[in-house]
């Protein structure tokens, strides 16, 4: 029964086909499947499955991609409205594009992931100045700073990363908060993340979603 | 010193090298040899695999390792960029853009008649009387020139080649990055595209027994970016937001145009001209584009789409002209796609599914000799015909049988398209498709509103609009108000060349154009996803 609605559900996503997802998740209710099984049992596992086939095929279908993401975070919002308790939030972190970068896909993807991973996100919006990651993270605690860049000059930039690591530095702020890259460039060099000053990086919405996640849980302990 | 031996299609080569110093990619790089890449070189996008056909080699990497198939690594496939020689080697490569190679120029792509051969430049024993010029459309990819009388206002003859900057990237962001980083560089850069004009006025007039001092006129069109270059001016600022809305001032010094003349074996007072781009992300070549189509003078809705590496929109609604562009990628250009070349001898320009077998596709190959790969209107067939066919789904991903190996399109298999290139495809179909979207929602429009599509650029004139219209890269419009043609913007080119008064047009297109900057619009990412579908627009 559960196998059966993940292998749909699965199915769905992977074709990308929204409202076909959405009518697999109204039947597992109707069958009396809870709003906690379905995020717990079958959007993350799946979620995980459709990332790990991406990750494994180098700059892999973006349509697909985007859409996962996009799926999985609106059943995700859907389904905590329903739930019996409302969920405890691990944490909630700040993102967004670097100056000179307008491209927000890769931001979305990482938050759609994170949204059903039981993160909040603070969304910046593009071309967001350092002091600006910074001052929001200070704001309200957040434990990670994520960074978009689609373009190998907005991720090099002396304004973006690079930047923000100088003030995290000079605010004696590297210990709380933890800087996380993200983009095309990242993935053409794995190295370049350590260049531009960041903790880590991650080349899909999961493992972007994961490694945060990681973050935000050492920083409760 | 060890030799690398190095087979290229018919050619041979040898060049002695330093053991386990340099890679491949290097030695080749260092010997004129430029291979196709487009992920600067840390093996990720296999593009430069050559076969090893003897000889010791560094191990495979662990990049190599992920990006080349088993099968390919049991022939001996290696990355050039990844494999460095320890011994004696033999290697062969089967699909090196060779960038110093000028081919003919399809004939249709001029406003003019070609007249084989030119009886002025024979006869006339006068140097002095002969005047000629060049017009150049220097594209991203491809550099087009067109040699013409200025007497007599005909077309002589016509070439192309690829622009040789592609080694600093395949789109402008990486070759401005490059410019950016260093002045020693951004020379380079200029350099390159000024010796691409000097080798198609050296080429162009030698095959008409003219000197070269018979070039009186150099009128250049291109986009912001390769037009900055060119001067060596402002192509800094290029990267930053703030001066993409703004015009960029792209004028060479007229010393350096003298110089440039002189390089070239222009005559010495030779008026070279670049003409001046809109803003920066809207070049001259869209202008030029706007003024071959006449656009302005149509009475109703007409839409032009000049598809490139950076391709261009304009829409003129009857009152008002809006123009855009949207920076998609090489993949209409063939560039950066496994399968892919540029539309050049060799390429299958041209797809339709078997009338018996229907698994079997029928091509037609440019040049009528063997298939090398797939140009961009081909492979706009190919992905018409495999969702046709259902082995590919809207999405993009080719159905299972094929998702590893990819999908062969000739007999022997060795031409394959790959989820990777319909990936990179629908990246640049998805950037044109949400600009001629956001343009017709700006000006009110809707495409069946539209009394005339311009269609130009990558595609050239054989493009099938109804497979076209089909997967979205087009609207969905009447066949008979489209317009195909290979290169608006050379033709454009040439009226400035030919007309000076054509110069008073593009003075009023500059003060009525409203640009709209995509990269700036709040609805660009999501359109852009919706746009990246294989459906119609």
């Amino acid at each position: 029964m559960q196998h059966k609605i993940i292998q749909d559900y699965n199915e769905a996503v992977y074709d990308t086909d929204r409202d076909k997802a959405l009518e697999v998740i109204n039947r597992a209710l109707a069958d009396g499947i809870t709003p906690e099984q379905i995020v717990f049992d079958v959007i993350i596992p799946a979620m995980e499955a459709m990332m790990a086939s991406i990750s494994k095929d180098f700059d892999a279908n973006l349509a697909q991609h985007f859409m996962a993401a996009q799926i999985a975070s609106e059943v995700t919002e859907e389904m905590i409205s329903r739930f019996q308790n409302p969920p405890e939030s691990l944490g909630t972190i700040v993102i967004g594009t670097s100056v000179g970068d307008m491209h927000t896909l890769g931001k979305r993807i990482v938050s759609g992931c994170l949204r059903s991973m039981m993160i909040d996100v603070v969304d910046l919006g593009v071309n967001v100045k350092p002091e600006t990651f910074v001052d929001k993270a200070v704001e309200i605690n957040a434990p990670v700073i994520a960074i978009s860049s689609m373009m190998m000059h907005t991720a090099t930039s002396e304004n973006g990363c690079l930047r923000v690591r100088e003030i995290l530095k000079e605010r004696g702020l590297e210990d709380k908060i933890k800087l996380v890259v993200g983009g095309a460039p990242f993935r053409w060099d794995n190295d370049l993340y350590k260049t531009v000053g960041a903790d880590a990086w991650a080349d899909n919405g999961i493992s972007a979603g994961e490694m945060i996640k990681k973050f935000v849980l050492e920083s409760r302990s | 010193m060890p030799e690398l031996h190095i087979s290229i299609d018919q050619d041979e080569l040898d060049i002695s090298f330093e053991p386990g110093a340099a890679s491949v990619k290097d030695l080749l790089d260092q010997h004129g040899i430029t291979l196709p890449s487009h992920c600067g070189g840390v093996g990720k996008c296999g593009l430069c695999m050559v076969r090893i056909e003897s000889g010791a080699c560094s191990p495979l990497s662990l990049s190599e390792q992920s990006t080349l198939t088993a099968e390919e690594i049991k022939q001996g496939g290696r990355l050039a960029c990844q494999v460095k020689p320890l011994a004696d080697i033999s290697l062969s490569i089967h699909k090196a853009d060779n960038p110093t190679a000028w081919a003919e120029l399809d004939s249709s792509a001029s406003t003019g008649e070609p007249s084989a051969s030119d009886a002025h430049g024979q006869s006339n024993g006068q140097i002095n009387g002969l005047n000629y010029g060049l017009a150049i459309d220097l594209g991203t990819t491809q550099i087009r020139a067109t040699l013409w009388n200025l007497e007599s206002n005909s077309r002589i003859d016509g070439i192309t080649e690829l622009n040789p900057q592609a080694k600093f990237g395949a789109d402008v962001l990486s070759r401005l990055a490059a410019a950016k980083s260093s002045t020693e560089q951004a020379e380079q850069l200029s350099q390159l595209a000024r010796d691409a004009v000097g080798e198609a006025v050296q080429i162009l007039t030698s095959r008409h027994n003219l000197p070269t001092s018979a070039i009186k006129a150099v009128t250049i069109v291109a986009n912001t970016a390769m037009l900055a270059l060119f001067a060596g001016r402002n192509y800094e600022h290029l990267l930053e937001l703030d001066y993409w809305q703004k015009p960029v001032d792209c004028l060479p010094e007229p010393d350096h145009t003298q110089a440039w003349a002189k390089a070239w074996g222009a005559d010495a007072d030779a008026t070279i001209e670049l003409v001046q781009p809109l803003a920066g992300f809207v070049g001259s070549d869209l202008l030029a584009g706007i003024l071959s189509t006449n656009l302005m003078a149509s009475e109703d809705a007409a839409l032009l789409i000049d598809f490139g590496t950076n391709s261009e929109v304009a829409l003129w609604d009857g009152s008002r002209l809006w123009v855009t562009s949207a920076a998609g990628g090489p993949a209409f250009e063939g560039s950066g796609l496994s399968c892919g070349m540029p539309m050049m001898q060799g390429a299958i320009y041209k797809i339709s599914a078997g009338s018996e077998d229907e698994d079997a596709f029928e091509f037609d190959v440019l040049g009528g000799g063997a298939a090398i790969g797939i140009c961009g209107s081909g492979l706009v067939d190919a992905i018409a015909c495999l969702l046709k066919q259902g082995k590919l789904n809207i999405v993009g991903r080719l159905a299972e049988a094929f998702a590893k190996e990819g999908m062969p399109l000739d007999r022997s298999g060795s031409i394959r398209i790959r989820n990777r290139d319909i990936d990179l495809f629908q990246r640049a179909k998805g950037a044109t498709g949400a600009a001629i979207a956001y343009l017709l929602e700006q000006s009110g429009l809707q495409s069946n509103m539209l009394n005339r599509v311009c269609i130009t650029g990558a595609f050239g004139s054989g493009l099938d609009c109804r497979n076209a219209a089909m997967i979205g890269l087009i609207p969905d419009v009447k066949a008979e108000i489209i317009e195909l043609h290979s290169d608006h913007a050379l033709c454009g080119c040439e009226m400035l060349l030919l007309a000076p008064e054509k110069k008073r047009e593009l003075a009023c297109m500059r003060q009525q154009a409203r640009l709209i900057n995509m990269s700036l619009a709040a609805e660009f990412d999501m359109l852009f996803v919706d746009k990246l579908f294989l459906k119609p627009l």
